[in-house]
């Protein structure tokens, strides 16, 4: 019975058929035109394309921000705020020395003017 | 070495096809031998390296870098050969084919006809074992892996391999020594020669 290394090196004996240089060289442009058109294309698009859904859901949750905050109920009635403000900074603008008392109630805006002496 | 495998895996992720022909070109000896070792034909292996490339390309997104690119190209090279349906015919033209193979001028030349003989007796003895055993045979004595790493890439446990590779040596040796490979061995065929020119 023969032992481990022997057995090794008959079994490391048996060559490899020889190939051609040509084969060697050929071998890996024949696989590479065997390769799959459309799955080098869709390799190519999957690389881009996490770049692109990330550009696109970006844009969108900004776009969903700015509607929030636009048409938001607390804006709304910030910016009715603001405009009754700008009024009444007209309005004082309109009568700035006689002006002694604005008031604003149910029957809308008031205001009492002191004549000048 | 193994980073240029990853940048080379890295552009062939990217669909840059050139990449992956400089991989091929890179590991098709390795590839070759390992299906020849499991075949026992130089056309069947043809067939089986060029199986094993395209579904490594395919498989590209599934190769994590853990591991090194020649031992998992390895894992799918050896289970191409796993499953590699061969009936009786073929699978006898394929011990011809590699008596016919052998039969041609060695590599390293100067070879006398005894050790020609064993060689030949050899690799029948080799086709004869049933293909888990002779796949651990192929990585642990051919390709100097470990049992840990031919039972990663057989995906079984490493005493498996152990066992696999206890069993196929026991086997190999009797029949060696009996000579009884090199008996049961068939006879060349014209066939067989011509299988093994198309390689």
């Amino acid at each position: 019975m023969m032992n481990d290394s022997e057995l090794k090196s008959a079994l490391k004996s048996v060559p490899l058929p020889e190939r051609t240089n040509e084969y060697w060289d050929d071998f890996p442009s024949r696989i590479r035109t065997q390769l799959p058109r459309e799955s080098r294309e869709a390799r190519l698009e999957s690389a881009l394309s996490p770049r692109w859904v990330w550009a696109v859901r970006f844009a969108a949750a900004a776009a969903l921000v700015l509607v929030c905050v636009q048409f938001h109920p607390l804006r709304t009635a910030a910016s009715a705020f603001a405009r009754r403000e700008r009024q009444i900074q007209m309005q004082l603008a309109r009568f700035d020395a006689g002006l002694r008392v604005l008031m604003l109630d149910q029957h809308g805006m008031s205001y009492l003017v002191t004549e000048k002496d | 070495m193994a980073d240029a495998d990853e940048e080379l895996v890295g552009r062939s992720k990217n669909g840059d096809a050139s990449a992956f022909e400089a991989l091929v070109r890179k590991h098709q000896h390795m590839v070759h031998a390992l299906t020849y070792r499991m075949t026992g034909s130089a056309a069947d292996a043809e067939d089986l390296a060029q199986e094993a490339f395209l579904r490594a390309y395919e498989r590209l997104d599934t190769f994590a870098g853990g591991a090194r690119f020649s031992t998992w190209l390895c894992s799918i090279a050896v289970h191409a050969c796993l499953n590699w349906r061969r009936d009786e015919a073929r699978r006898s033209q394929a011990l011809s084919g590699c008596a016919a193979e052998m039969a041609g001028p060695p590599a390293g030349g100067g070879v006398s006809a005894g050790d020609m003989a064993m060689a030949e007796a050899a690799q029948a003895a080799l086709m004869r074992l049933p293909a888990r055993q002779r796949a651990a045979v192929v990585l642990t004595i051919y390709d100097g892996l470990s049992h840990a790493e031919a039972a990663r890439i057989l995906h079984c446990a490493e005493t498996t391999v152990s066992w696999r590779v206890f069993a196929a040596k026991r086997k190999l040796k009797r029949w060696l020594t009996g000579g009884r490979a090199a008996a049961s061995a068939p006879r060349r065929q014209k066939g067989a020669t011509e299988k093994c020119l198309l390689g």
